[in-house]
């Protein structure tokens, strides 16, 4: 198989050169940084991103990414992907939604929420949650971006009911999008 | 009538400032016609202007009864040399446009405006769009300026603003 992506996720203690000096690596390695996800989660940094290969192939990526990847300490993996793995999945008749779930933090927030999505077969395309509020009271937000194959009304039945036993607050709604 | 090719980005011709009308002649109405007929073949369907077509004239149309989700609108709007005279309101919405194709972010848009245009016959005429017709209008007018709304982006995801409510 010839290998033309990688899956490329990088992640390390924060600092400000991180993306810089992983893109000049890249640059060197004659990859194209294609897709890519780089979020900082507290003190640190991760990175997700799909790489499309020079001609030195994994090679040189690794031959590259290697040095920089330890002059920063930061951890890095490589996941081939096949030519059919780099499409953009289909959205027809899935309705884009923005669920957001807020409550006291407490375990088990996630899990339930997540698993009543995946039973209606709902995809969720992003995903993040952050603890905020002061040490005494913290507040857990969770905020996702799905694509949904049930109506809108449907899924806020039922997170509702979701968030009644896990006393949180959600709110569902439609990403209206708008082409022009 | 003809179905016209529409310019993408990185077309440097779509950052142009486009010229007024003068002439509300034949040759009007025959872009007029192939203007329409190049929207309703577009994904969405409810809006296109001039330059997209790459005719440098303040030129767009909107129609909102051809959106997906049905919204006040007041038909096929044919909106030469126009100007948005009021704003007011401010909300996000995620738009795309036939010129960046397979991309869609954030934009802040008014979210009613008054708008002051000729008609096809050089009338002067005024319309008050709210909603989605009201940020189509303000989409399509950018197109006028050479503006896109990859030029306005607020966020690539994420809408968490609350929705200002209509009244
Ligand atoms: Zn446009």
């Amino acid at each position: 198989m010839d290998v033309h992506y990688v899956l490329l996720t990088v992640s390390g203690p924060d600092r400000p050169g991180i993306v810089a000096a992983i893109a000049e690596a890249l640059l060197a390695a004659r990859c194209n940084l294609e897709d890519s996800s780089m979020t900082q989660l507290r003190g640190e940094f991760a990175i997700l991103l799909i790489v499309r290969l020079g001609d030195g192939g994994v090679a040189a990526l690794e031959a590259h990414i290697g040095p920089a990847a330890r002059d920063l300490g930061l951890a890095y993996a490589l996941h081939p992907l096949a030519a059919g793995e780099v499409g953009r999945p289909a959205a027809a008749g899935r309705t884009p939604c923005l669920i957001t779930v807020f409550g006291a933090d407490h375990p088990g927030i996630v899990a339930p929420v997540a698993r009543f999505l995946a039973d209606l077969a709902v995809n969720i395309t992003d995903l993040s949650t952050e603890v905020v509020g002061s040490a005494a009271k913290p507040v857990y937000a969770m905020v996702i971006e799905a694509r949904s194959p049930v109506p809108v009304e449907e899924l806020e039945t039922g997170l509702a009911r979701v968030a009644r036993d896990l006393a949180c607050d959600v709110s569902v709604k439609e990403i209206e999008e708008y082409p022009l | 009538m003809a179905i016209l090719p529409i310019l993408t980005y990185p077309d440097p011709r779509l950052k142009r400032l486009a010229a007024p009308v003068a002439d509300f002649g034949p040759a009007l109405a025959a872009l007029l016609a192939d203007l329409a007929e190049t929207m309703a073949a577009g994904p969405g369907g409810v809006g296109i202007a001039a330059p997209q077509v790459d005719r440098s004239l303040c030129i767009c149309l909107v129609d909102c009864s051809k959106a997906r989700k049905a919204c006040a609108n007041h038909g096929l709007l044919e909106l030469i040399n126009p100007e948005i005279v009021e704003w007011s309101g401010m909300a996000v919405g995620r738009e795309g446009c036939m010129s960046i194709p397979d991309f869609t972010a954030n934009v802040v848009r008014a979210t009613e405006v008054v708008c002051q245009y000729q008609d096809r016959d050089g009338k002067a005429q005024v319309v008050h769009a709210e909603g989605f017709e009201a940020r189509a209008l303000q989409h399509e007018l950018d197109h006028l300026a050479g503006t896109l709304f990859i030029d306005r982006v607020v966020s690539k995801k994420r809408d968490v603003f609350p929705r200002k409510r209509s009244r």
